[in-house]
């Protein structure tokens, strides 16, 4: 069962995409739970030295004749930021696998990041950018908030332009404690101004992660010769592809994508590559553990 | 050759133009995808968007095909189908039999010129008459009855039709049935003939329109003769039964062959086709009730015409204004009864009054006779027939219209798949 990206494509719950899809995954990539003081009791723990007095159990003591310290589980103070980009582009659809377009994709692996968030008890918030505004749904931890984010996901459509740079640095106060950014983009403008606005972020001391999001076509060039093709965010007129024109194409795909790489590699962004016809489940895990990676 | 009935409808005929204007649109000759990557691709050259072009040519056809035929239906198109024809009276055949047949009898309602002369000669004989008027309003029912009492072999309808169509070269032409009112009949239906072919109407008689059609064919007319409508052997005693009048009489004993003399009279009139049969009570053909008698009739008597004296004390009668027509002083009234006469001076004593009477009855009681078309040859006034308004369009195209609209509900339907 959604074994095939056409197969999980075609499934329009969210909810059974993320059962399925983290059913491998555990509790995420690193433990988020980090015990100590605070409302929620986890367990009790042979007391050591150096506790706290206050932290004992006396009537446990009481009973037992031991000394028992009571765990809590600390909330975690890192907040998750999911950025969408869902501007005309990301409605690209994969020539292989019928009813998968860039978005569906995006959307799905952000939407797994956030069960995986509200698993681990962190604050998790969602950016979209379409139709030249941005749509925040502000952080917060718990499954409504969940249930929250998966509805604006699932409501989001591929529509118009980027909004504009003052727009976007403007709406950026919305991190201000250290969060991770964790941002899927086809990245086919940069610089651009969500490239700036995630450059900023950076230098705001955020995690950045980003994904850029591909289709297997794009990457090999494999569209039919003597269509016309126009782009659907920028009006400038009609291109073609012929036999020559291929390999020119791929060369400046990949230079792009190099400067993109080189431009996330000076500022410590981590950038994750992925083609939407390879499985979600893999991309996620590469993605995630390409963090891991550094945080190594 | 096609004709078409309601021409004004060509006008339509520049609506033909949208089907082409959109059939001729500018076209992108490439289609454009969306693609995200479009920006690496190499530009097309901008001159190659857009060109005119011809795009489904068949289905554009049929749209101009469809258009045409429905401004052809509403036009009232049509192909003449017919050449040269006879147009027969079935009043001839039936001459041939020996009784008259009710066809005839509806079919001539008119005399001709001759037969009025023989009729007022034979008139001569009787009252005392100067009148011709009077011998025509005589004539109006007595001539087809007398008529078409008795046919012989030599002169019946058949033969003589036969003969007519032979002369006038009409051998191997198609044979109608002669409509009822055949001229009117005609320009209604002239766009149904060819240009240039011929009709010929053989008939016993035709009635005299007010004015002869102008239509666009040449219609020879043949009339039989009415010496051969009236063979010789007829006596005035052979009279059909349809003839008889039915009339009661209620009178005072002394005044009874006075009233029988002037019926007798009537008997005699015109071509002395009419018979006046004199009942003691009125039954369910009577058409006269005469009340020369004193007191009241009973009232179950009914008649559409009394003649009563005038001391009948009838209410309506009170009311009546006294009317004077052609000499008889009347008093008219319409009563439950029946319309009444009321006059002091019938019986009529002499032969004058006599016919006074008899003519102002017919003239008031019976429609005016049609006067008889002579024989005549009208050649063909136009080349092609009148627009007629209320012909109805033809169904083999509406037919075409049909199909040539399945045909194109069905282009279509496949084009987008």
């Amino acid at each position: 069962m959604l074994e095939t990206p056409a197969l999980l494509a075609h499934a329009a719950d969210l909810d059974l995409i993320i059962r399925h899809v983290l059913a491998g995954l555990g509790h995420g990539i690193h433990a988020g739970r980090e015990r100590g003081a605070g409302v929620e009791f986890s367990e009790y723990r042979a007391y050591a030295p150096g506790d706290e007095w206050r932290r004992v159990d006396w009537k446990l003591l009481a009973r037992a004749d031991r000394y028992y310290v009571r765990e809590a589980e600390r909330d975690s103070h890192v907040a998750v930021w999911l950025w969408l980009d869902a501007t005309a582009s990301m409605a690209e659809p994969s020539r292989q696998v019928a009813g998968l377009d860039k978005l569906w994709y995006a959307r799905t692996i952000l939407a797994c990041l956030a069960a995986i968030a509200q698993r681990q008890g962190d604050a998790f918030g969602l950016v979209v950018c379409t139709g030249g505004r941005t749509e925040f749904t502000p952080a917060a931890r718990g499954p409504r908030q969940l249930q929250r984010v998966l509805a604006q996901l699932s409501r989001v459509s591929a529509t118009g332009d980027m909004p504009d740079a003052a727009s976007l640095k403007s709406s950026l106060h919305f991190a201000r404690a250290p969060s991770l950014v964790f941002a899927a983009s086809d990245f086919l403008d940069w610089p651009s101004p969500l490239s700036e606005a995630l450059l900023r972020l950076r230098r705001m001391r955020h995690d950045v992660r980003l994904l850029a999001l591909r289709t297997q076509a794009e990457v090999d060039g494999s569209f039919k010769i003597g269509t016309g093709y126009r782009d659907p965010e920028q009006g400038d007129g009609l291109h073609r592809l012929d036999a020559a024109g291929r390999e020119a194409y791929r060369t400046a795909l990949a230079a792009h994508f190099a400067g993109v790489a080189t431009d996330c590699r000076r500022h410590d962004i981590q950038l994750y590559q992925a083609c939407i016809e390879q499985p979600l489940s893999l991309a996620l895990r590469g993605w995630l553990q390409l963090a891991g990676a550094r945080a190594r | 050759m096609m004709f078409s009935t309601q021409a004004l409808w060509w006008l339509a005929l520049p609506v033909l133009l949208l089907p082409v204007w959109w059939h001729r649109q500018k076209r992108q000759r490439i289609k454009a995808e969306p693609l995200a990557t479009a920006r690496f691709l190499p530009a097309a050259p901008p001159q190659q968007l857009r060109v005119w072009r011809w795009e489904e040519v068949i289905l554009l056809v049929l749209r101009c095909l469809l258009l045409v035929a429905l401004i052809a239906w509403l036009a009232g198109v049509f192909m003449p189908w017919r050449g040269d024809t006879i147009l027969v009276d079935p009043a001839l055949a039936a001459s041939e039999s020996a009784t008259a047949g009710p066809a005839l009898r509806r079919e001539s309602n008119f005399v001709s010129r001759t037969q009025q002369r023989n009729l007022d000669s034979r008139l001569r004989g009787g009252p005392a008459i100067r009148n011709d008027s009077f011998g025509a309003n005589l004539m109006a029912s007595t001539v087809d009855a007398a008529s078409a009492a008795a046919g012989s072999a030599e002169n019946n309808g058949v033969a003589w039709a036969e003969q007519q169509i032979v002369s006038a070269g009409f051998k191997d032409a198609q044979r109608l049935p002669l409509p009822a009112d055949v001229l009117p009949w005609l320009q209604a239906h002239e766009h149904e003939w060819r240009p240039g072919a011929r009709l010929l109407i053989v008939a016993a008689a035709l009635p005299m329109p007010a004015e002869f059609p102008r239509l666009a064919h040449a219609v020879d007319i043949r009339l039989r003769p009415a010496a051969a409508m009236r063979p010789a052997g007829t006596t005035p005693g052979a009279v059909d039964t349809a003839s008889t009048h039915h009339v009661a009489l209620a009178t005072t004993p002394e005044r009874a062959p006075a009233w029988r003399a002037l019926f007798s009279a009537f008997d005699a009139a015109g071509d002395c086709g009419q018979r006046y049969v004199l009942d003691e009570a009125p039954s369910a053909k009577t058409e006269l009730i005469v009340w020369d008698a004193p007191g009241m009739p009973p009232p179950s008597w009914r008649a559409p015409l009394w003649w009563v004296s005038s001391n009948f004390a009838a209410p309506e009668l009170a009311t009546a204004k006294q009317v004077t027509i052609d000499g008889i002083a009347l008093r008219i009234a319409d009563s439950a009864r029946g319309r009444i006469w009321a006059s002091s001076v019938w019986p009529s004593a002499d032969a004058d009054a006599a016919r006074a009477l008899y003519e102002t009855w017919q003239a008031l009681s019976r429609l005016p006779v049609r006067y008889p078309a002579p024989e005549l040859s009208m050649p063909a006034w136009r080349t092609a027939p009148l627009a007629m308004p209320d012909a109805p369009p033809a169904a083999w195209l509406a037919y075409a219209l049909l199909i040539l609209f399945a045909l194109e509900r069905l282009l279509t339907h496949a084009r987008r798949r």
